[in-house]
């Protein structure tokens, strides 16, 4: 018998079929290495109290009788900018005064306090035609009433 | 566009908002107050002196020497008061928030600050010219000053006041318009049931809320052609107004809301 018949023969071998069933079932029952580690413990519990959160929450929403369309409710809307829209109204209104406001009296217009000077001296006792000009047309008898640029003018044009 | 307000955050921004917008217009209404108390001012008894120099011996040199003296300074006061006032409309122009995305209003205000400019350099010219004139010369600049005044100051400082209350106007608009959308969004869900008085009071808002920009739109168009001041400020009033009455149908309609949702 060479070396060549026995290698014929090797390829002819088995194992012993009670064996081969016995290592299977050895394998196929052995409990897989489990890694423990600090990132795969967090996440466990995570998962729990997420789960646990949820419960929770489902728990409160149907006993607490959430309504989604008293969520959305228009009256929900209103009530919360009553106040607002009060105020946004009186901006308006405060708007509207100022657009109101004559451009003469904003820009150029005054208030003196010597009314009295003038009564007593005189453009207003009529004994001088530039006098009666200046100071008794616009006065009548009210010598602190301001005057405008305009009028000023007027005035130191006759 | 559809907005809803649903964080506490952003609820609290929008209260601080309208409030904020609240006081501007009070300050605001205020110091248009507090600036014409701080205005240039002339009394009678500015003529006093005036007077008396004309009331001495009639034809007189020295009378007439005095006289002139008298109308000078005063046309100098005028002339300052005259540049003050157009240097204080002019800051208040260029100080106006414009966003850089609004280019109509942005060449508004540049086209006054312009002409207020263009003014202050003409009082400044006429001003040099005072010390020249004779008693007849200074009643002739009087009334050349005037009529100037009348023609050209004067409509573009109205303008310049209109302008300054319409960019005023495009906040309160802005929110007026975020409150639309916020109500309308309300009246379309309730759509469904059967709202009559909703739809007929929401009707009104929309139609015065379109009209109110309209006339917004309107007023910024006339300022940009520099048309007549009194018919931008008709637009501009005429907006407010319309304004006033949508927020009134806007409460009008959350009444009707309430009334829908809440039957007696």
């Amino acid at each position: 018998m060479d070396l060549l018949d026995l290698l014929k023969k090797l390829k002819s071998i088995e194992p012993d079929k009670e064996f081969s069933l016995n290592s299977r079932n050895l394998i196929l029952n052995t409990p897989p290495k489990v890694r423990v580690s600090f990132l795969g413990i967090l996440l466990k519990n995570l998962e729990l109290g997420a789960a646990l959160a949820l419960a929770g929450l489902l728990i409160f929403l149907t006993i607490g009788g959430f309504s989604a369309w008293k969520f959305f409710s228009p009256l929900e809307l209103a009530n919360f900018d009553a106040t607002s829209i009060r105020a946004e109204a009186q901006a308006i209104d405060i708007q509207i005064k100022l657009a109101n406001l004559n451009y003469i009296e904003s820009t150029s217009t005054l208030v003196g306090g010597e009314s009295t000077k003038m009564a007593a001296s005189g453009p207003g006792n009529g004994t001088s035609p530039a006098g009666g000009a200046l100071g008794g047309e616009k006065n009548n008898g009210n010598s602190s009433s301001s005057i405008s640029i305009d009028e000023v003018l007027e005035k130191l044009s006759q | 566009m559809l907005r809803r307000k649903t964080a506490p955050a952003g609820i609290f921004a929008v209260l601080i908002r309208r409030a904020v917008l609240l006081c501007a217009g009070l300050v605001l209404f205020a110091a248009n107050y507090a600036r014409a108390d701080g205005a240039c001012s002339f009394t009678q008894s500015q003529f006093v002196p005036l007077a008396a120099a004309q009331g001495g011996v009639s034809g007189a040199p020295g009378q007439i020497g005095e006289e002139l003296a008298v109308r000078k300074e005063l046309l100098s006061e005028v002339v300052d008061c005259s540049i003050a006032e157009a240097s204080d409309l002019q800051s208040r122009v260029g100080k106006l928030a414009i966003s850089d995305g609004d280019a109509e209003a942005k060449k508004i205000q540049a086209q006054l600050s312009g002409q207020l400019g263009s003014a202050i350099n003409y009082y400044e010219v006429q001003k040099s010219k005072i010390g020249d004139l004779g008693l007849q010369g200074s009643k002739d600049f009087a009334a050349d000053l005037k009529t100037w005044r009348a023609g050209n100051y004067e409509p573009n400082a109205k303008s310049a006041s209109n302008f300054i209350i319409w960019v005023g106007d495009q906040d309160i608009i802005g929110i007026a318009q975020e409150r639309f959308d916020e109500i309308g969004q309300s009246v379309s869900l309730l759509k469904i049931v059967d709202g009559q008085e909703i739809q007929s009071d929401w009707g009104d808002a929309v139609s015065n809320f379109n009209n109110a920009l309209q006339e917004n739109e309107s007023a910024e168009q006339i300022l940009l052609s520099f048309g007549p001041p009194e018919d931008s400020l008709n637009a501009i009033k005429s907006s407010l107004e319309s304004l006033s009455v949508t927020y009134q149908k806007f409460f009008d309609t959350i009444s009707a809301i309430n009334k829908a949702l809440h039957p007696q």
